[in-house]
């Protein structure tokens, strides 16, 4: 190990998957020099994890921080982030959530987590952004997810399996959701073919 | 009865603070009197009204840009799409300062959300050069180059962090960010006298300083000991401060910000850091000129 891309390589297993076996031959700092690499892993994993459990707090507040952590510890292992900007990272874990073995048994838990996604990129939207999104749902989740956002949620409820076609609009803030016809719906996500005018 | 005004109250002259979303509405809010802000641009660019919020910032404070994500050591190259959105984010701000790490954060495609060791030998100083030189090209203007906060070295290592910093200084005419924090810190980890760091710190070089605060955690390794950890979760440590003057009497007057990036305090606490770090300045400018005097 003599290289910068070998040195980076074997840093890169010590910190995503905690093997540091290829690096350590060239570590210096102390006595065990691994331990104080850990530092950085320990890092990669706690902050990734803590912005996945605070990207999502409705999921939490579903099923509870436990699993959603577990998962997300899990998931920062699997699927480093690609992109400096972590309020980017996490499109693939509402997926990611409903197939780990905690969360098989809530057929509705990946689309209310990638529902409660949307709503958090467009809370943040602008006029000059894109502030609207379309989201096809099995559930009626959006009115779940909406006891969550006017902490009104009853002591019982009982969620109904119905398709619900959502236009979300988002603008500093404030988030709208409204149900649409299943054709208006495929109007207003299909693209225009060439040469039609609306 | 006379009247004055200060036109610009916030300026470089005084020390900035890192402003981070937490705090932006207060700070929009209140217009508190600091000298500038500096911003992390990763934390902007998936947040339109967050940008919206600082443009209008921008109107008033001196704005520095802080990257943590140009990850300009890495073998594997500059996130080119990375650049692109932070020369966009540069281009609406006119930032009095743009500045990252000599550290790097990515390889084989993944980012690590961390700044990671170098080795310090020919082979990274020519790969810092280049990517150096392709991020200020991509910026269009220069990029401030930061030392690290250490915890382990590398054996491959040919030369010192500090002879690797004057060869890049050397090469590049490149200015250098100063983190004292990062020198104590480095210094109590790795085991060498962080005054004779400063001491031997490329002083034309310096375009900036920065002070923040770390976490001490026991050292697993040696009974009794600990290592301080870059955390940024707490005030400036007053070994630290005692640096800061010493790098102020070698530096002179330099723009400084003070960091707290977790468990943020109230913004008064924050506040309360950066007007310290104006009284050292000014107690050792004052030291300096008696002196000469």
């Amino acid at each position: 190990m003599r290289t910068l891309a070998d040195i980076q390589a074997g840093i890169r297993d010590a910190v995503v998957n905690g093997n540091s076996a290829a690096v350590a031959p060239v570590l210096l700092g102390g006595t065990q020099p691994e331990q104080r690499l850990a530092i950085h892993r320990r890092h990669y994993i706690a902050s990734l994890t803590r912005a996945l459990v605070e990207r999502f707090p409705a999921t939490v507040w579903l099923v509870g921080s436990e699993l959603v952590t577990h998962a997300a510890t899990s998931f920062v292992r699997e699927k480093p982030p690609s992109r400096p900007c972590i309020a980017e990272y996490g499109d693939g874990f509402p997926r990611y959530l409903g197939a780990h073995p905690a969360g098989q048994s809530l057929p509705y838990l990946a689309q209310f987590a990638e529902l409660e996604w949307h709503l958090g990129r467009l809370a943040l939207a602008t006029d000059e952004s894109a502030n609207v999104q379309y989201v096809h749902l099995d559930w009626a989740l959006d009115e779940l997810i909406g006891l969550y956002l006017t902490d009104t949620a009853p002591d019982e409820y009982a969620l109904r399996r119905e398709d619900a076609w959502l236009e979300i609009r988002g603008l500093r803030g404030e988030l709208q959701m409204t149900r649409l016809a299943g054709d208006e719906f495929a109007r207003r996500v299909s693209p225009r073919p060439a040469g039609v005018r609306s | 009865m006379a009247i004055t005004s200060d036109a610009r109250p916030h300026t470089a002259e005084r020390t900035g603070i890192g402003l981070r979303l937490p705090h932006i509405a207060e700070v929009v809010a209140t217009r508190p009197l600091v000298g500038w802000l500096e911003i992390h641009p990763e934390n902007f660019l998936a947040n339109p009204h967050g940008l919206e919020l600082l443009t209008d910032l921008a109107r008033d404070y001196p704005i520095s840009v802080h990257t943590v994500g140009i990850s300009i050591g890495s073998a594997d190259g500059i996130d080119r799409e990375h650049l692109r959105r932070v020369r966009g984010l540069v281009d609406r701000l006119h930032p009095v300062l743009v500045s990252g790490h000599l550290a790097w954060s990515t390889v084989g495609g993944a980012y690590l959300n961390d700044l990671l060791p170098l080795p310090y030998t020919v082979e990274t100083l020519r790969v810092v050069v280049a990517q150096l030189t392709e991020v200020q090209e991509g910026l269009g203007r220069a990029y401030v180059i930061e030392n690290p906060s250490s915890y382990v070295s590398l054996a491959t290592s040919t030369m010192t962090e500090l002879e690797f910093l004057h060869a890049l200084v050397h090469e590049t005419g490149c200015r250098l960010l100063c983190d004292v924090s990062n020198v104590h810190l480095s210094g109590h980890n790795m085991g060498y006298d962080p005054y004779r760091y400063i001491d031997e710190f490329p002083a034309a070089a310096v375009a900036e300083l920065h002070l923040g605060g770390f976490t001490p955690e026991d050292d697993d390794a040696t009974p009794g000991g600990t290592l301080l950890v870059d955390t940024h979760a707490h005030a400036v440590a007053a070994p630290a401060w005692e640096l800061y003057a010493h790098a102020i009497h070698r530096f002179g007057q330099q723009p400084t910000m003070v960091e707290w990036d977790n468990d943020l305090p109230a913004l008064a606490v924050l506040l309360g850091e950066a007007a310290k770090a104006d009284r050292v300045q000014e107690r050792i400018t004052e030291e300096r000129h008696a002196h000469l005097g």
